[in-house]
């Protein structure tokens, strides 16, 4: 029998075996009855890895749909052996989850998976984001028109913008044949934000993108205009940033 | 429309709870507060006499979960019960979580906070479960000062909670009992009795469920946890796995009520945490807790009358 470990080699050796190492001198430590050692430390390897699957599933359910349950649950697990989380706040973990999907030789001709797990991580970030009132259309009412080109505006908190070469908003809705919208192409730029209680998601041009980009990095809404028509040459700005201030996508605007 | 309906307003602030932190818990029994059950609480108010929430669940930044607690603190008392801290990591605690934490605490004004004999933290990983300790002179050490910086951290005490355990080291030389009674003796934390897992770890390592109960200082125990688990064949064998996930069986009912005869009457949750039934179901389950809680209070009334 070898020495007794210390705790903190003990738990070495746990850790080390729960992520698929050797259990080996684990087992050798645990008492032996009528139920074999390796029995029971199964118990705890299938709490971490059924756990953790469940919550990828949980913050990933388009992915999963799309994968196919049975294929997403065995990335996850692959994923979650591989990334355990780093931290106790489970709502956090999954973060890096579409970018290790993305290099994960099984989903390597589905890149559209990584691309529709960026959307949901999105929204899952939009969910637990800080909570601001938005700003609404009258902010603006009354102001000089001069003045509107060097209006600067701070997103909204729970803003987040997911680019992709695919139809990401489509297939994450699911309304339609993956297949099908696939073959059919586009690349899709989608707003997501949580104003009140709800994520919401809408796909916008790539114009618009850019311009709550150049906003949200400061710029003034002269300079986001120029962005945003660099992407989109007959964006309607007007009808644009008005959307924005009905659905919520600001959170203040400072004037000049 | 919700304007107007003072029920389903949001709180934008922390709400002036009349259930402070200094008060205690009604001696009646309570539920875990699952996702599913949220709009039912926030619409319907059923009655209960506490909710209690995993904390790690409320460490987002904003967002509706953390919304709908600060609404529903208004008409329920809160236990706030920790499923992440760690409290037998021998590389201590996290720092970062410690002041998360205690922020949590802060802006909720919880009347209890729990955690568990256990560690789920190594080598900079979280490993989701809660996993056992040996029960050495070591570990108790380690685990006192872990609750010592805990309960300053917090500015408060902690309750303790006794562990579900599928395995026992070899090198254990203190009962789990005894070793608990330590800890609460060493660092004045109260204990939270989860019968259910007195009843696993007791069926899954062939000990004796009432001398462990026997062994713990009845006047420390300040809330009782109850669950349902489930059943692995292993071999020609089971072992039983707390895996909260069905209704209380009589077997745990039969030690609660053994408990109680201990303890007195003491604030009762009932958790389910996964095949989440209807809330009517898990409302009536709580009901069990109060018929048995109630009895127990009226006895004691007759007694000293």
């Amino acid at each position: 029998m070898s020495p007794e470990p210390t705790l903190a080699e003990l738990q070495a050796q746990m850790r080390a075996a729960l992520l698929g190492d050797d259990a080996v001198s684990l087992l050798d430590g645990v008492v032996a009855d009528h139920i074999a050692p390796a029995a029971r430390f199964a118990s705890y390897t299938n709490n971490l890895e059924v756990g953790l699957t469940e919550v990828l599933e949980a913050a990933f359910p388009a992915t999963s749909r799309l994968a196919g349950a049975a294929n997403f649950r065995w990335a996850a697990s692959r994923f979650a052996l591989g990334h355990p989380p780093a931290e106790p706040r489970l709502l956090a973990y999954g973060a890096d989850f579409p970018d290790w999907l993305a290099d994960f030789g099984p989903a390597r001709d589905k890149p559209w998976l990584a691309a529709v797990a960026r959307l949901e991580w999105a929204r899952n970030e939009a969910l637990f984001a800080a909570d601001a009132v938005p700003l609404k259309p009258e902010a603006l009412a009354g102001l000089p028109p001069e003045q509107v080109p060097a209006l600067r505006f701070t997103l909204h908190p729970s803003v987040r913008l997911v680019q992709a070469d695919y139809p990401i908003h489509d297939l994450w809705l699911g309304e339609v044949d993956a297949a099908a919208l696939l073959a059919q192409g586009g690349a899709q730029s989608v707003l997501v934000l949580r104003p009140a209680w709800q994520v919401v998601q809408l796909p916008v041009a790539r114009g618009d993108a850019a311009l709550l980009a150049a906003l949200g990095a400061g710029a003034s809404l002269a300079e986001a205009a120029g962005a945003a028509l660099a992407e989109t040459a007959d964006l309607d700005l007007q009808q644009t940033l008005f959307g924005h201030l009905v659905r919520g996508s600001f959170a203040a605007v400072q004037q000049p | 429309m919700a304007a107007g309906d003072g029920r389903t307003q949001v709180a934008t602030a922390v709400p002036a709870t009349s259930n402070g932190s200094s008060s205690q818990l009604p001696l009646r029994a309570g539920v875990g507060l699952r996702h599913p059950h949220v709009l039912s609480f926030l619409e319907e108010r059923p009655a209960t006499a506490f909710l209690e929430v995993h904390s790690e669940n409320y460490l987002g930044t904003g967002g509706p979960r953390r919304r709908a607690l600060f609404d529903l603190a208004r008409d329920y008392p809160l236990s706030f019960h920790g499923v992440g801290l760690s409290l037998g990591s021998a590389e201590g605690l996290d720092p970062r979580h410690l002041e998360r934490l205690g922020r949590l605490f802060a802006e909720y004004q919880p009347t209890l906070i729990s955690e568990h004999l256990s560690w789920s933290v190594a080598g900079g990983s979280y490993l989701n479960d809660l996993l056992p300790l040996p029960y050495t002179e070591e570990a108790l050490d380690l685990v006192c000062r872990n609750v010592d910086a805990a309960q300053t951290a917090f500015g408060r005490r902690i309750l303790l909670e006794n562990p579900s355990s599928y395995l026992q080291f070899r090198h254990s030389s203190i009962p789990e009992a005894e070793f608990l009674a330590a800890i609460q003796r060493r660092t004045g934390c109260g204990l939270l009795l989860d019968v259910n897992n007195v009843y696993v770890s007791a069926e899954n390592h062939g000990l004796d469920a009432l001398a462990y109960l026997s062994a713990l200082p009845a006047e420390a125990v300040e809330e009782i946890h109850l669950a349902g688990h489930a059943r692995r064949p292993v071999g020609d064998q089971v072992l039983l796995i707390d895996d909260h996930g069905s209704a209380v069986p009589a077997a745990v009912w039969q030690l609660y009520e053994a408990a109680l005869a201990l303890t007195g009457p003491r604030p009762t949750l009932i958790e389910w945490d996964c095949n989440i039934p209807q809330l009517s179901v898990l409302l009536a389950e709580a009901a069990k807790a109060d018929r048995r809680l109630i009895g127990l209070t009226a006895a004691e009334g007759q007694h000293v009358a």
